[in-house]
């Protein structure tokens, strides 16, 4: 094999895949490398992507990529003691092209967008893990995997949210538990006609639980995703909260799981994998220097998330970061192949004018609402009772909705701590 | 207050579920003994999603064969303890080989 490329691309994910694609497509001599036996084979995500941002990259992707179910039906969904509120929206609409979001499993649709790369020309080396950057004052010039160098003119470093060649290059700032948190995730083997008469769906299309609540107090939330003969289902809870909380991991899902909202959506379901992620906060204020001299950084490896509560997307944002990427390095190419962080600051620039990076700052406040500690601890109840007291019918003295919040937060909540939630998550969320 | 409780299953039955190509040769988590017995929280003994981390016989004891790669474990000991964990990606294709993801 030579040793020089025009770009080597560390990871065969969604980021790596799709500069993979783009670059060889443009005729740039492209190598990925990827640590997995097979590309997605060390991916773990909730997992939805959303369709038009994956379009951009892989026109018509869902004739034959291996996507699960369309996404057609979403739903928030509150949850305390044994109550649960909720929010839904249905939209055939989202079941044609070109949708809306797919759920998928990433050991299946991993290798579909790592193929389309090396279908265009990029080469795919699996099974082997980049141990180090080669780096000199701050310019990366190739990788080092074993007893192994390999030179390029541009490194584009897309290994995902640990991002530990950075940090070991002392390239990004350190992570803090209190920005990351852990996914702890199954998926639950069921026949696909249940899956589509519990959910109310057709065989092609499925839903998204978004839900808060039922996570043993711990700051975070859950999801529950369809795929066409099994359920992704998991938590997601900020890592300090967890190791105060002194529950492991599988005990906060056991928890969520119990709950009969989610215990009869899974049930006679048999669990047939287990899994783990750590997860990025993410938002506008943690996206980390994205280039430097020699390389960029693709996707989660640079914290590239959005989760606004309702959606959270690392896939679609590892894959629109990947685009402009790509965009950036061909026309550099094009003009004298130097890669120096002055002429990569295209890639940063270009990235800010995108309408991905807009809502990353449309939804930059929203962060503080889920800093929040009442939102998993004293709102799913709260909205429960209130619900309680308009639905359940007896001797009771029957309340209009403000006086039965009044009486229900009492002790729970006080109420300019009420007004100012509610004026933040306006803030965050609807204004 | 719970009518529908599910049935735990037991760390160690998940566990049995997923794929995995040991590395017999090499653990790809260090340990400094040192500053995990002057650490107070030992936050690894908890957050490890696969139970990688237990105290035996006065150390921390790494079965780092289960490991599922997430990364937690460093996040939390970095800062939450006393960062005597030095994670590494295993040898290209030894580790969790997520058959689903």
């Amino acid at each position: 094999m030579m040793d020089k490329f025009d770009v080597i691309i560390i990871g065969a994910g969604p980021a790596g895949s799709t500069a993979g694609l783009l670059l060889a497509k443009a005729g740039l001599n492209v190598v990925m490398i990827e640590r997995g036996q097979t590309p997605g084979s060390k991916n773990v995500s909730g997992g939805l992507i959303y369709s038009r941002i994956l379009n951009q990259a892989f026109p018509e992707f869902w004739k034959d990529a291996p996507t699960e179910r369309a996404i057609t039906s979403h739903e928030l969904v509150f949850l305390a003691d044994t109550a649960a509120t909720s929010i839904g929206y249905r939209n055939d609409d989202a079941a044609v092209p070109p949708y809306n979001a797919f759920s998928v499993l990433r050991a299946k649709f991993d290798p579909w967008l790592a193929k389309q790369a090396e279908n265009a020309g990029a080469a795919l080396i699996t099974g082997v893990t980049v141990d180090e950057l080669i780096h000199e004052d701050g310019r990366v010039m190739g990788i080092r995997s074993g007893g192994d160098e390999l030179m390029a003119d541009i490194v584009v470093i897309a290994e995902g949210t640990r991002s530990l060649l950075l940090k070991a290059a002392n390239l990004r700032e350190d992570y803090y538990p209190h920005d990351v948190s852990i996914g702890i995730k199954e998926v639950i083997s069921l026949p696909e006609e249940i899956i589509t008469e519990r959910f109310l769906c057709t065989p092609e299309t499925g839903t998204a639980y978004t839900l808060v609540g039922s996570t043993a107090g711990i700051e975070g939330g859950g999801f529950i995703y369809t795929n066409n003969s099994s359920l992704s289902i998991g938590v997601v809870v900020k890592i300090d909260s967890l190791y105060k909380s002194k529950l492991q991991p599988h005990e906060v899902l056991d928890e969520f799981k119990s709950h009969p909202f989610v215990s009869r959506i899974i049930k006679d379901g048999k669990v047939i994998e287990f899994s783990a992620q750590t997860v990025h906060r993410g938002g506008f204020h943690l996206i980390d220097q994205l280039y430097g001299d020699g390389y960029v950084v693709v996707g989660s490896a640079a914290r590239l998330l959005i989760n606004n509560l309702f959606t959270l997307r690392g896939m679609d944002m590892a894959v629109s970061s990947s685009i402009t990427a790509a965009q950036a390095i061909i026309s550099i190419k094009e003009e004298n192949a130097d890669f120096s962080k002055e002429k990569l600051s295209k890639y940063s620039d270009m990235f800010e004018a995108d309408w991905a990076y807009q809502n990353f700052k449309e939804y930059m406040n929203v962060y503080s609402i889920m800093e929040n500690e009442r939102l998993f601890s004293v709102y799913p109840g709260l909205i429960s009772d209130v619900m309680e007291d308009l639905f359940g019918v007896d001797q009771r003295e029957s309340k209009k909705i403000l006086a039965s919040l009044r009486s229900n937060m009492r002790g729970k909540v006080s109420t300019g701590a009420l007004l100012r939630d509610i004026y933040q998550i306006s803030r965050g969320m609807v204004l | 207050m719970n009518e529908h409780p599910v049935k735990s299953m037991s760390l160690d039955a998940r566990l049995g579920l997923d794929k995995y190509e040991i590395d017999e040769v090499q653990s790809h988590i260090k340990v400094d003994q040192s500053k995990c017995q002057i650490c107070d929280l030992r936050p690894c003994l908890t957050v490890c999603p696969a139970g990688v981390y237990t105290w035996v016989d006065g150390e921390i004891k790494v079965h780092y064969e289960d490991c599922l790669e997430c990364g937690t474990c460093q996040i939390s000991c970095d800062h939450g303890g006393e960062g005597g964990i030095t994670w590494h990606n295993p040898t290209g294709g030894y580790g969790i080989i997520y058959r689903f993801g």
